[in-house]
């Protein structure tokens, strides 16, 4: 018995999960950073969930965060109701799916009928790669574990049930299919599996070929699987691309599909050399576009040409194994290659899958150098390459620890991105900023980061919604009213936050009368709710302009309605203690003031300490008991 | 065998959480629990 016989898979794999879990615990003790604002902790929807709109056009219309990935949502939906806004399990989560893609990719590659050693290298260099940093430690990048997992699942049940008797065949990828249109509802670039796994089968590396009926069976199904998901994506938003055909976001639509391409070389020729070499991982990449003349451009198409050839050659020369790691790897890289528009031309993140292929080839590359060393030696060249992307991934990891980690480092390596520029601005105002002005060194500094981003792209909002919250802090409501709407003008989606703003500048314009700021104001609250039905922060800022121009019912139902949407934010709970107050029920601010007593600490003491005072005084100029209240059983009846 | 491969998984997560500390470029704390959208 050889060495490697001697050892228990289970025991080999298992100790690699825990490895690769070691890597990824201190995960835990990270926030929330990046999107997980606007599609976890903002996004009422999580708590209102209404299926149906997942399958239809309003969905897009009122802008439901991811609502051309069923199958995510309702992860989220899941996850929000066991976890709440407690990051940690949140991570937790995120790190047991990226187990499961390791697990997952170890069981189909034994079904495949791969040798220990190359399953075990393949899964250990695959867990510990150091461009999956991104989406296993960014809880809002939980797609591309979730369709990953999902998508293996599908290609190990395919690949048992192509192998059994004719009723257990059906079953199986009746199974496998069901797992593949999830796959696909949880990131569309999963559509790609199918592929790999015809590939998989036709080249069958490790074992004899099923028979030919089956193969092809099976790929019908898996294929015809994941097409359901495109069709999902052409039901909401009437075409298979969720991103539209005029999306500024999508650089391609401003300067054409040819310089998008000619940059995608260097771009996949970056990944590749990533993947061996872990550096240069960057939470942010400029987008831009190249000619084919220039010499990096044409060394990036050779080196893919020439890595294509490889896979060629190997398929004619009947090197299965060669041919299935290129190939493969070229096939799962095809949704995200840019061929198809996309706001991010380069992200860690979109490698998840495509290194699924990847990892295979280069674990057998690096078996295969040590074949000529004698003893442990010959384990030497794999084992250096896992703890080199180990050691990257364990610090690439932490660069996702806060925003104002990562959007220093964003701006380190990725200066020249307008995105990097304007983040890094709002993330200093955000640092910097409580109740007293931040120096003038500071707002230097800030405005420095939003000019420089409106120069780099002037037609990317955040520069403006930079200018904007920079004027806000310097009560100059003119400046912050007029980036604020050139922002909405650009952004083609998240302006929630824009228009509240908007909103409440209104009531505050210099140049125009009462009537007319009360006309601007109430004209995008209306087009802020109907567009983000959703979005908690639209509701208690309508709620507050219809408190203060003297509607407080309309100023309650809206109130109610953000609390429901979001129910960790101490201001909609102040927010209604206030409306109380105004109308004279002590009663109920005090018993508001109560039940919310733990998120209210969470308010800053100036806030808190005049809140109380004015209970007090209420309490003290009319007092009434508890039982007797306007608004019983509080202002929130919804609230344990 | 087994306890090679233990031995060696022990090994190995130590150089990764030496190097990975070497090449940590440090964290700062967030003051807010907003996040900005921006992807």
């Amino acid at each position: 018995m050889t060495e490697a016989q001697s050892l228990s898979p289970r025991v080999v794999i298992g100790g690699l999960l825990g490895l690769t879990a070691l890597i990824y615990l201190p995960a835990l003790g990270y926030g929330f950073v990046y999107d997980d604002g606007w599609t976890l902790l903002s996004n009422g929807f999580l708590r209102v969930p209404d299926a149906s709109l997942l399958f239809s056009p309003e969905g897009a219309d009122k802008h439901v965060p991811d609502a051309f990935r069923p199958t995510l949502v309702g992860l989220d939906v899941l996850a929000f109701r066991l976890l709440g806004n407690f990051a940690p399990g949140h991570h937790a989560l995120s790190i047991l799916l990226h187990l499961g893609v390791c697990l997952l990719l170890a069981r189909w590659l034994a079904r495949l009928g791969a040798g220990l050693m190359l399953r075990a290298s393949t899964v250990a260099l695959f867990g510990l790669l150091a461009i999956h940093a991104e989406p296993v430690t960014v809880v809002s990048f939980r797609e591309d574990l979730l369709a990953a997992l999902l998508g293996l699942g599908a290609c190990t049940l395919a690949t048992r049930a192509i192998t059994r008797s004719t009723r257990a065949w059906a079953v199986g990828l009746l199974a496998a299919g069901l797992a593949m249109a999830l796959a696909g509802g949880a990131k569309l670039s999963a559509a790609a599996l199918p592929g790999l796994w015809l590939l998989a089968e036709l080249l069958s590396p490790w074992r004899p070929r099923a028979a030919w009926r089956r193969i092809v069976s099976g790929f019908v199904v898996l294929q015809g699987a994941a097409v359901l998901s495109a069709w999902q994506t052409s039901l909401v938003y009437g075409s298979f691309s969720p991103y539209g055909a005029d999306n500024p976001r999508v650089l391609a639509t401003r300067i054409g599909k040819s310089p998008i391409l000619a940059e995608s070389t260097r771009i996949h020729v970056d990944y590749l050399s990533q993947m061996v070499l872990p550096f240069g991982l960057s939470p942010e990449h400029v987008d831009r576009g190249a000619q084919w003349t220039d010499p990096t451009v044409l060394l990036a198409t050779a080196v893919l040409g020439l890595l294509f050839g490889v896979g060629g050659w190997a398929l004619w020369r009947r090197r299965p194994v060669i041919a299935f790691a290129v190939l493969g790897s070229f096939w799962l890289a095809l949704p995200t290659s840019n061929l198809f528009g996309m706001p991010n031309m380069q992200a860690d993140r979109l490698m998840y899958l495509p290194s699924l292929a990847v990892c295979l080839g280069l674990a057998a590359l690096a078996l295969s150098m040590g074949q000529r060393a004698r003893g442990s030696l010959r384990m030497a060249p794999i084992i250096v390459l896992c703890i080199v992307q180990g050691a990257m991934a364990r610090a690439q990891s932490s660069v996702y620890a806060s925003n104002a980690t990562m959007w220093r480092v964003a701006l380190e390596r990725a200066p020249e991105s307008a995105r990097t520029q304007a983040m890094a601005g709002l993330t200093l105002l955000r640092q910097t900023s409580g109740r007293e002005l931040p120096d003038e060194d500071v707002l230097g500094r800030v405005s420095d980061h939003c000019d420089r981003a409106l120069t780099l792209d002037d037609r990317y909002e955040l520069g403006h919604v930079c200018h904007a919250r920079l004027a806000l802090l310097r009560k100059d409501w003119a400046t912050a009213y007029r980036h604020f709407e050139r922002a909405v003008e650009l952004s083609p989606d998240r302006n929630d936050r824009n228009l509240a703003a908007l909103a409440q500048l209104s009531l505050d314009l210099p140049e125009r009368d009462s009537e007319e700021r009360l006309s601007l104001a109430y004209g995008h609250l209306a087009r802020g709710l109907r567009e983000y039905p959703y979005s908690p922060e639209i509701r208690v800022t309508a709620g507050r302009i219809a408190h203060r121009t003297g509607q407080p019912w309309l100023a309650l139902h809206l109130y109610r309605g953000a609390r429901r949407l979001r129910p960790d934010r101490w201001e909609t709970v102040i927010a209604g203690v206030e409306l109380a107050l105004d109308l004279g029920d002590a009663a109920a601010a005090q018993r508001t003031w109560l039940q919310a007593h733990e998120l209210i600490g969470k308010a800053d003491p100036t806030t808190r300490s005049a809140i109380s005072a004015r209970i007090v005084d209420l309490n003290r100029l009319y007092p009434a008991p508890l039982l007797h209240s306007l608004l019983d059983p509080g202002v929130f009846p919804d609230d344990p | 065998m087994t306890r090679k491969f233990l031995a060696l998984l022990v090994l190995a997560g130590m150089a990764i959480a030496v190097g990975g500390m070497a090449c940590n470029t440090g964290v700062e704390l967030d003051k807010s629990d907003e996040t900005e959208g921006a992807t």
